[in-house]
């Protein structure tokens, strides 16, 4: 059970019922309907962060998962793993993404950089770029620590509040 | 003129900012929208900082400003909040009438003068069915408190809250407040909002943002669209017609609601607001 309410439809705040048109905005955002002003801004910018961007969605997946896990969250590594695993990932990259086992071998260098990436980002993040520089340039590289970031956000608002995977 | 002004010269939005300055009240009345009793949760605004909040909505465009609760008297040094806040704009307070003993009476001639006028529940010239909704010996109080504040030389309006009231009834009520000293201009109906404990008992009309009046109002808990929403139904606080948990500086919940008022003007027309 959540640590704060999770608005419904029912109970929505005015600047918050665009985001419950389409249903059920789930946990995190009906914890953030609490604040309807903060909800107004976090969504939108959560909806371009982990969107369609110029960075591929199966990069940007990796960087999700692998920070999440990283980072210990319950609700956002039980969610991501499921969206991973409608994506295409495959079991022994599931694996890799949740700090279970190496990457596969046909892993390529990006997809390892990433991996390596996220696991700095969560633990030393003045590193993290470096590892990104030899394969991203740079309106990419900051799109992932944005990525990456809003991850760490999300990982650690998710896990204080105890939301319901 | 500021956005506030011409939102409210345009008619988009009300002209009053509402101010709950808490939520307790020595009354358990059947109809209360925020289910204030003695022992509630009190959520005062600071009263110190009702001036302030005055003055604000003054620069911010607002017209006039209403202090609600709860019963606002309730409060400690409610009446010279009020007479700073009159300074800076017409200001009504909403009170149930029954705790103007003589100390609280001297500490109100602060208000003598000034554009603060006293809005006083009554609900019927019938003590009993007055008393009915509003606890015993109400009627009594009411009717002794509104010549003794006149004669003090603050302004008095009554206003009377009912599911149709009935022409004669009405009648015999205006009867009642002008033999009172209260005008006919200073007399309200309005009809109970099925909200709080007006759910529990079966009263009132359903009332949704378009059917409520676009006016501004603060609490403890934010900000909301009218001083119809912030409501409390089974000990919780309402939450569909929060604007904003931010109420300072003003200009912020002030945005949202002139944002949300403009949409729903962008709608088809649905007439103007039922309650008022």
């Amino acid at each position: 059970m959540a640590r704060v309410e999770l608005v419904t439809a029912e109970r929505a705040p005015l600047l918050a019922r665009p985001f419950y048109a389409g249903g059920d905005p789930g946990p995190i955002g009906a914890a953030l309907a609490n604040v309807p002003e903060l909800m107004e801004v976090a969504m939108p910018f959560l909806g371009v962060v982990y969107g369609p961007t110029s960075v591929p969605a199966r990069l940007k997946e990796i960087v999700i998962l692998a920070v999440s896990s990283a980072n210990g969250c319950r609700y956002c590594t039980l969610s991501h793993t499921a969206v991973a695993r409608r994506m295409g990932f495959a079991p022994d990259e599931l694996d890799a993404l949740l700090g279970q086992a190496p990457p596969p071998d046909r892993w390529d260098a990006v997809e390892r950089a990433l991996l390596a990436f996220s696991e700095a980002l969560s633990h030393r993040p003045a590193e993290a770029v470096d590892l990104l520089r030899p394969h991203f340039g740079e309106p990419e590289i900051v799109e992932l620590v944005t990525l990456g970031s809003a991850t760490v956000m999300l990982n650690r608002f998710a896990t204080a509040l105890e939301l319901p995977a | 003129m500021t956005a506030v002004a011409e939102a409210v010269s345009g008619g988009l939005i009300g002209g009053r900012l509402w101010l709950y300055a808490n939520y307790h009240c020595n009354l358990t009345c059947a109809y209360c929208l925020t289910e204030s009793a003695p022992a509630v949760a009190r959520r005062q605004i600071p009263v110190g900082g009702l001036p302030g909040i005055a003055a604000e909505a003054r620069e911010a465009g607002f017209t006039a400003l209403g202090v609600t609760g709860g019963e606002p008297f309730l409060v400690a040094g409610m009446a010279g909040a009020l007479a700073a806040m009159a300074a800076e704009l017409p200001t009504v307070v909403l009170s149930n009438g029954t705790l103007f003993t003589p100390r609280l009476l001297n500490e109100l001639t602060v208000l003598a003068g000034r554009d603060v006028a006293v809005q006083i529940s009554l609900d019927s010239a019938d003590p009993e069915a007055n008393d009915e909704m509003r606890g015993p010996r109400n009627f009594a109080r009411v009717v002794d408190a509104i010549p003794r504040l006149r004669a003090r030389g603050i302004r008095v309006r009554v206003a009377t809250t009912g599911d149709g009231v009935e022409p004669d009834a009405l009648a015999r009520l205006c009867e009642l407040h002008r033999s009172l000293g209260v005008s006919d201009e200073d007399h309200v109906v309005r009809p109970i909002v099925r909200r709080g404990r007006a759910i529990d008992h079966g009263l009132g009309v359903d009332a949704g943002l378009a059917d409520l009046p676009a006016e501004l109002t603060i609490t403890a808990d934010g900000a909301f669209w009218s001083p119809f929403g912030p409501t409390v139904h089974g000990g919780r606080l309402d939450t569909d017609l929060l604007l904003t948990r931010t109420t300072r500086p003003l200009s912020i919940p002030a945005a949202a609601m002139l944002r949300i008022a403009g949409a729903a003007t962008s709608r088809p027309a649905s007439g103007p607001p039922r309650i008022r």
